[in-house]
């Protein structure tokens, strides 16, 4: 059984044409249902809130609403359903339902805004449900919503981690691969033809962590979004990986700063002397003492980490 | 060894992975970049993108596999490495879930493909640390996690029976669908212990067959890995050899006692089924044998283990069942507890909304599953293979739970015949094949599909199912020589052909059913055939003893009985008149006449057909 859990105002449209449907019984506040084969389709109106401030009284009704949604969905009428959701935005966080509603069943929630659109958004598919509730048009919601559901915070900055470890992750392979077959000279080899023209790793890697070379999502943005700005996990990847623009030059730095971009530095440094002989000659004299690519790699994957273990929080 | 393929965005990524494994194991990789996403959310793009791209990979793999092994066998036990950036939670894999794309492709090809080793390259690590270890690889722990996954190949490992669990987490998610609530769920475990891989895989493929997962251990570095370790989910079901004699082995395993020393988890387990060859030739075999027995006998009477021991050969899928008597131990039909199967039909009047046909996605995935597993039956050249292809044919069976009729019929004939060509090519299996239960059990199969043929024309179309399965079998039995089996598909058959000839003619087929129904009964067996000779020949004596030589007015004067008879038989296998028709005719009256041409005709039927069924019977033994 599916169910599709609307949060709409009390002056909308959806509101006013689900006024007709029964109401389902032994819930906090007025929640309307309509039953397609075994599927249900429920509206409920986002809680108000006697807060002053705007802030604070959307915050208010957010958690409000949500903490009735979640109860709404672990009730026993609904404990085995597959949880949708779709809700007025910013009055329902969708975290604390996947967190909260049991055993994993909320499937999906996309927000959307009471206008009709040029493009058919998921306010258009709503009206037209609400319309004709049938089989089709509850298919179109319900697959919208999972197509535009919004993904959490810890979800983006998951994937972001995995995308930056992923571009260093093929130098990380060639090194392992080398130091498993004792530094040889058929793998320098190989390792010389294969990054002579290799460039750019740290600059994409940039793309991903920070707003001012980035087109897309970011962690700089979403650290910046969910309040760890000055968070110590951050400022770490910021002297790992620091950005374009403050990138520092080792001959120019203090001894005290360059002790701060030590390991980014030693990182660099493997990077750079991939492309040429002489310099694989001497990265190999190095790596035999230790693989700093390597634990750089792997520090920044666990600050990252971190930021995720918070954000989750 | 290990085929190895490589599905991801980065060709960087490809070129070290290709070089480290080539270097280190001298594994050629296979690589290819995943297609490109989708943008927007046109659901009628992601419609027709997922299917598409399935197909594209589906058909990469095979090709890619058949052209670097120059066979239809590349694929078995090879590793997938595929990378799903943005995975964030299991689910996401559903094939159904018409909201994902890529994720849903992937989880079609790991359901399509339960041969390989699906290792996820993705930033989503699930709860289950076995699950993790297994199939989900990160950056950080990539070079590790891929040098266990070709440690495990060598050490002769196998996903075909779901030994993790893997498909069957992505099976649960698939039953809470409404349209996949059909799928079965393998909750329980087993372990197929033998250093012969054809026992191993043929022992895992029974446990298989009926509801559990297994794992197929060949090697002892394996046995020792996968059975020392405590800290797991308990496995119900083993199938041993006794006497282990592996490539690799460092110690004897056929002491039981140390064997189970030395593998903690197997005296947990509850069901252990040891089959063997029993060798008792040396006074050491002879010692081991009696230490065995005292301790097995300790385990039933101790530990409360339920032992059997079968001995080699056996006598084919269903015997191994019955002969272990575990048909009857598991309360749930037979199988293993939690695996429903065949599905429970729906009822005519349910009220669900939609299609009651198997999903469009799932009935893809079947299809590329049957397609394989034909191309391996015309391939196929050792008992492991053919199980191989066996596997396949049942997983697609079970996703299509018997609701697109036609390629369920497809699926389940090409199972009966591969586990028929396992059974008739594989020497540690008995000449006498267990017939009667697979025919029973084509009988319950047609019945599922059945189900789901228009209700006018069921019966018909479940009988010609029938027929063409069994028609398939008779001339597999027939190039495999198996005499008695092809006999029995052939009584089958004709049983089959009446039934169906009744249901064609209904309105006059009774005038002739008996008729054609004694003649098939006489077929079916050389003894069916004697006793209804011998029940002619009392009949017709009975008759002529009380009508023609009663002891009182006999012309004779002679025991009447005996005298009858010797006219029966004279007149039944010599196909003419008694030397004293006279007699009899003058004693019986007209209507001896009748008896005695009847009598002759009678004998002329059976004697003919008995002399050419003997025959067939001599010129192919």
């Amino acid at each position: 059984m599916r169910v599709a859990i609307i949060v709409t105002e009390i002056k909308s449209d959806l509101w006013d044409k689900s006024k007709g449907w029964p109401i389902a019984p032994g819930f906090h506040g007025e929640v309307k249902v309509a039953g397609i084969g075994k599927d249900q389709l429920l509206v409920l109106c986002q809680a108000e809130s006697e807060e002053q401030s705007e802030p604070r009284a959307i915050r208010d009704s957010r958690q409000k609403t949500t903490t009735w949604l979640v109860d709404l969905s672990n009730s026993a009428s609904y404990e085995n359903a597959r949880i949708y959701v779709a809700a007025h935005a910013g009055f329902v966080s969708f975290n604390e339902l996947r967190t909260q509603i049991t055993n994993g069943r909320f499937h999906a929630g996309a927000e959307f805004s009471h206008q009709t659109g040029f493009v058919r958004g998921l306010f258009d598919y709503l009206l037209e449900l609400f319309d004709k509730v049938e089989n089709d048009t509850f298919e179109a919601v319900v697959e919208y919503i999972g197509q535009r559901q919004e993904r959490t915070y810890a979800e983006r900055l998951k994937t972001l981690k995995h995308r930056v470890a992923s571009i260093f992750l093929p130098v990380s392979v060639d090194l392992y691969a080398w130091h498993e077959f004792g530094f040889d000279d058929l793998h320098l080899q190989e390792l010389r033809e294969s990054y002579e023209m290799d460039d750019g790793r740290l600059d994409r890697a940039r793309s991903l962590l920070y707003v001012e070379s980035s087109a897309g999502d970011n962690v700089e943005k979403l650290v910046v979004e969910t309040n760890l700005k000055d968070d110590e996990s951050w400022t770490a990847i910021k002297l790992l990986l620091p950005p374009k623009s403050v990138e520092p030059v080792p001959e120019e730095v203090e001894e005290d700063e360059a002790n701060g971009y030590k390991e980014f530095f030693s990182a660099k440094y493997v990077l750079d002397n991939l492309k040429d002989r002489d310099g694989l000659v001497a990265l190999r004299k190095k790596l035999r003492v230790k693989n700093t690519f390597g634990a750089w790699c792997k520090e920044l994957d666990r600050h990252l980490a971190q930021l995720v273990d918070k954000v989750n929080r | 060894m290990a085929q190895v393929f490589l599905v991801t965005e980065r060709t960087d990524l490809a070129a070290a992975v290709k070089r480290y494994l080539l270097s280190k194991d001298r594994i050629e990789v296979s690589a290819t970049t995943s297609p490109r996403q989708l943008s927007g959310t046109g659901h009628e793009n992601r419609a027709q993108w997922v299917p598409h791209t399935f197909s594209k990979l589906a058909d990469w793999l095979e090709t890619t596999a058949e052209q670097t092994t120059e066979s239809k066998f590349g694929l078995l036990n090879s590793i997938c490495l595929i990378e799903v950036p943005s995975l964030s939670s299991r689910s996401e894999l559903n094939p159904l879930d018409r909201t994902k794309d890529w994720s849903a492709v992937v989880g079609m090809l790991i359901l399509a493909f339960p041969e390989i080793s699906w290792g996820l390259f993705t930033p989503y690590e699930p709860r289950n640390q076995r699950l993790t270890h297994f199939h989900y690889l990160n950056p950080g722990n990539f070079c590790e996690r891929l040098d266990y996954l070709v440690e495990l190949q060598k050490e002769g490992f196998s996903p075909l029976f779901d030994p993790d669990g893997f498909r069957n987490s992505l099976r649960q998610d698939l039953s809470r669908e409404d349209q996949a609530k059909y799928i079965p769920i393998r909750k329980e475990r087993s372990v197929s212990i033998d250093e012969e891989e054809s026992y191993a895989y043929f022992n895992a493929y029974v446990a298989y067959r009926f509801g559990f997962r297994c794992n197929v251990v060949t090697t002892y570095q394996m046995m020792i890995d996968l059975l020392s370790d405590e800290d797991q989910k308990p496995i119900t079901l083993a199938f041993e050899d006794i006497y282990l004699n592996f490539a690799d082995r460092r110690m004897s395993m056929s002491r039981l006692e140390e064997r189970d020393h030395r593998c903690k988890v197997l005296p947990g387990i509850e069901n252990r089924i040891f089959v063997t060859s029993g060798h008792s030739t040396t006074a050491d075999e002879r010692r081991t044998a009696a230490a065995n027995k005292a301790y097995l006998d300790f385990l039933v009477k101790e530990r409360r283990r339920y032992i059997e021991t079968l001995y080699k050969p056996g006598s084919g899928v269903f015997d191994l069942w019955k002969k272990s008597k575990l048909e009857q131990r598991f309360q749930n039909d037979g199988k293993a507890s939690g695996f429903i199967w065949p599905p429970k039909p729906i009822p005519r009047e349910s009220h669900t909304e939609g299609t009651h046909s198997a999903p469009g996605r799932l009935l893809w995935i079947s299809e590329r599953l049957i397609k394989r597993a034909r191309q391996i039956h015309e391939n196929v050249n050792s008992v492991s293979q053919v199980i191989y292809g066996a596997a396949l044919t049942l997983e697609a069976q079970e996703y299509l739970g018997y609701r697109t009729p036609t390629t369920s019929l497809d699926a389940i004939a090409l199972k009966h015949q591969l586990e028929v060509l396992a059974e008739s090519m594989f020497n540690g299996i008995e000449y006498h094949l267990d017939t009667k239960s697979r025919f029973a059990e084509i009988e319950k199969e047609m019945k599922c599909v059945g189900d789901w043929f228009l209700q006018d024309t069921r019966q018909i179309s479940e009988l010609n199912a029938e027929i063409g399965l069994v028609s398939d079998l008779v001339l597999t039995f027939r190039n495999y020589n198996q005499f008695s089996e092809e006999q029995a598909g052939l009584a089958k058959l004709r049983e089959l052909h009446r039934q169906l000839w009744v249901r064609r003619n209904r309105r006059w087929s009774w005038i002739v059913w008996l008729f054609r129904f004694y003649i098939d009964t006489l077929l079916a067996s050389i003894r069916n055939f004697i006793i209804a000779i011998a029940a002619w020949l009392l009949l017709f004596g009975i008759i002529y003893a009380a009508s023609a030589h009663r002891a009182s007015d006999s012309v004779d004067k002679g025991f009447g009985f005996l005298h009858g008879m010797e006219d029966s038989i004279a007149t039944f296998f010599g196909m003419q008149p008694p030397p004293d028709f006279s007699d009899v005719t003058k004693m019986g009256g007209e209507w001896m006449v009748w008896l005695t041409l009847f009598a002759i005709l009678v004998g002329f039927v059976h004697l003919g057909i008995f002399v050419s069924h003997l025959y067939s019977i001599m010129s192919r033994r």
